[in-house]
């Protein structure tokens, strides 16, 4: 059916000029189309390649963390913690799923990186929304440990770290 | 038309990719992994602990070990103060206290506290003297409380004590702090959900960190009962502190008793653990109580909220240790620092109010003594009794908060010394 029909367009009298206009205004709409989709994919797969195996392990733990001068105190400490051995930065810091986790490392690592090349690195202090990327790592490890409490943040509870003052790494 | 095809082809995988990203994204959402045990089989009115713990045996497990019962002894090994004893009395302990309680129950007989598994059968036991308040007595002693509450309305605050007690079979259980049908906290007791409404605070809207502090404040308080309606209030009207409690208790005009020594109108404060432990430095950092009382402790591989209702000094390790870097030696040396001072300016203030109550007695009997002046001992004799008790009667020595201890005992000694003063003064001077 469809190719008869493809074959019946070019004999119909004046139909070029009206074929091209289509196509023209069919054009405009497929660019619009494809932008739609290819703008949030292109920065969906950009963001996801944060997470992807070489790139996430080459922009993570101690040694890519621990470059700047500002975080040596707390990746020495967490190099002396029990942590060591089964988390790296960025298995508390970094949700762990590749969407959320892609582009809360893009956000959060441009926005060290400003605060490192603008001097405003003196004092790190976690972000509100930093915490509960924690949190939520903590229990993601230790939720069999923690199945009966369950997350000890919700309603307005403490984090876990409110109390585990020095885990991992000094505060 | 092939375009439309490619289109079609291009949504196609577009919609299996976003699939794809979608189920990775699912798979990795892998969050805590709660026991949720069948919570509508427990009764909205189940008073009795044993069917909770059907549901949580880990918690009633530790919740059991409220029957622990210490001998001074063993007691000695974690801490000097407090203790879960039997009749270990206070009379005893402290002599002076004869002379401060006289003509009132707490003269009589006036015992350690020993657990909240034993609040009915030590109610029972005391001196019917002390019983006399009526089915008020009852309020904090059994969890079957809140629905005889809802059962007689304000008339049960004016019945009886054996009226009230004879019904109760469950001591302080699961139900006086949770829902059963969510395991919510949740505050039972109406004194507390009133106070909190005179404070402007929605009892509906505070946080599980605020609650994990309100629910002992349910009964580890200072309360009064109302004159006429004989109800359960919380004197909170002014504030928490003690100076904020006095000054509302001089503004109704309360008093407990009538001393018959001093002839000095005279409260009696009652535990006062939460009201001292807000605005320390512990309640500043966030801490709540159950976060020293109630730490997370692990039962096999899994964490549960200790039920255990005791001092932290006896597992200082799950209580203290996960916030502070020192070891457990070195923080109970500091513990013990603060309330050995605190025991002190207790026992020194106790027996300087003794001394005043000495003086003004001799006064009262004195022959052509100026009255006013006597009765301006009288109020500072009040007010010296009122400071003093706040702190004797709460239960931390000192430890919920160091530095208000010392300042509500230091006004204490103060004011006694006054009444001393005031006493002879009135002895000497022209009428």
């Amino acid at each position: 059916m469809i190719p008869k029909k493809d074959l019946d367009f070019p004999k119909m009298g004046g139909a070029d000029i009206k074929n091209k206009k289509s196509i023209l205004l069919w054009d405009k709409k497929k660019i619009l189309l494809l932008l739609l989709l290819a703008v949030p994919l292109l920065i969906i797969g950009t963001f996801s390649l944060m997470k992807l195996p070489v790139v996430s392990s080459a922009m993570d733990g101690p040694g890519f963390c621990g470059r700047c001068h500002v975080m040596q105190p707390y990746v020495e400490t967490y190099l002396a913690s029990s942590h060591r051995d089964a988390a790296t930065c960025g298995s508390c810091h970094v949700p762990h799923d590749v969407l959320r986790g892609g582009a809360y490392k893009a956000y959060t690592g441009t926005k060290d990186l400003l605060a490192v090349l603008t001097g405003r690195d003196e004092h790190i202090r976690i972000s509100n929304l930093g915490k509960d990327v924690v949190q939520e790592n903590c229990l993601r490890c230790h939720n069999t440990l923690m199945r009966e409490i369950g997350d000890t943040r919700e309603n307005g509870g403490s984090y876990c770290f409110d109390c585990h003052r020095g885990v991992p790494h000094m505060k | 038309m092939r375009d439309k095809k490619t289109l079609l082809i291009v949504t196609a995988v577009v919609i299996v990719f976003l699939i794809a990203v979608g189920s990775v994204v699912f798979y990795y959402q892998n969050k805590e992994v709660t026991e949720e045990p069948i919570l509508s089989a427990i009764k909205d009115d189940e008073a009795d602990p044993a069917v909770w713990g059907k549901y949580y045996p880990r918690h009633y497990d530790s919740y059991q070990k409220n029957l622990i019962v210490d001998t001074e002894e063993d007691y000695s090994k974690y801490g000097k103060y407090g203790g879960a004893f039997e009749k270990v009395s206070h009379l005893d302990k402290y002599p002076y206290m004869k002379t401060l309680f006289a003509g009132y129950g707490f003269s009589v007989e006036y015992n350690e506290d020993r657990g909240h598994l034993y609040t009915l059968e030590d109610i029972r036991n005391i001196t019917p003297v002390r019983q006399k308040a009526g089915a008020v007595c009852n309020t904090c002693k059994s969890a079957q409380i809140p629905s005889l509450i809802e059962k007689y309305g304000e008339d049960y605050y004016l019945m009886g004590f054996e009226e009230i007690n004879d019904q109760l079979k469950h001591s302080i259980a699961c139900l006086d702090c949770h829902d059963p049908k969510t395991m919510e906290l949740r505050i039972s007791r109406p004194a507390l959900l009133e106070a909190l409404k005179s404070q402007g605070k929605d009892p509906d809207k505070l946080t599980r960190q605020e609650m994990r502090s309100l629910v002992c404040a349910q009964c580890h308080v200072e309360y009064y009962m109302q004159p006429e309606t004989k109800k359960l209030t919380f004197p909170w009207g002014k504030g928490l502190k003690a100076d904020e409690m006095l000054e509302y208790y001089d503004d109704l005009n309360f008093s407990d008793w009538l001393h018959p020594d001093s002839g000095t109108k005279l409260i009696k404060a009652q535990h006062p653990d939460y009201e001292l432990f807000v605005n320390s430095t512990h309640y500043a950092a966030g801490v709540s109580c159950a976060d020293c009382h109630m730490p997370y402790v692990k039962e096999g591989n899994v964490k549960i909220t200790s039920h255990w209702w005791t001092s932290p000094l006896k597992h200082m390790e799950q209580s203290c240790l996960v916030c502070h870097r020192e070891s457990a030696e070195e923080l109970k040396e500091r513990i013990f620092y603060t309330q050995d001072r605190t025991y002190e300016m207790k026992n020194l203030a106790g027996k300087t109010i003794e001394k005043a109550i000495q003086e003004i007695a001799k006064s009262a009997k004195t022959a052509g003594v100026n009255e006013k002046i006597l009765d301006e001992a009288r109020t500072l004799h009040r007010q010296a009794q009122w400071y003093w008790d706040w702190m004797a009667a709460e239960n931390s020595m000192g430890f919920h908060n160091p530095q208000e201890s010392l300042y509500i005992l230091g006004k204490a000694v103060d004011c006694a010394h006054k009444a001393i003063e005031k006493a002879q003064e009135a002895r000497t001077a022209e009428r």
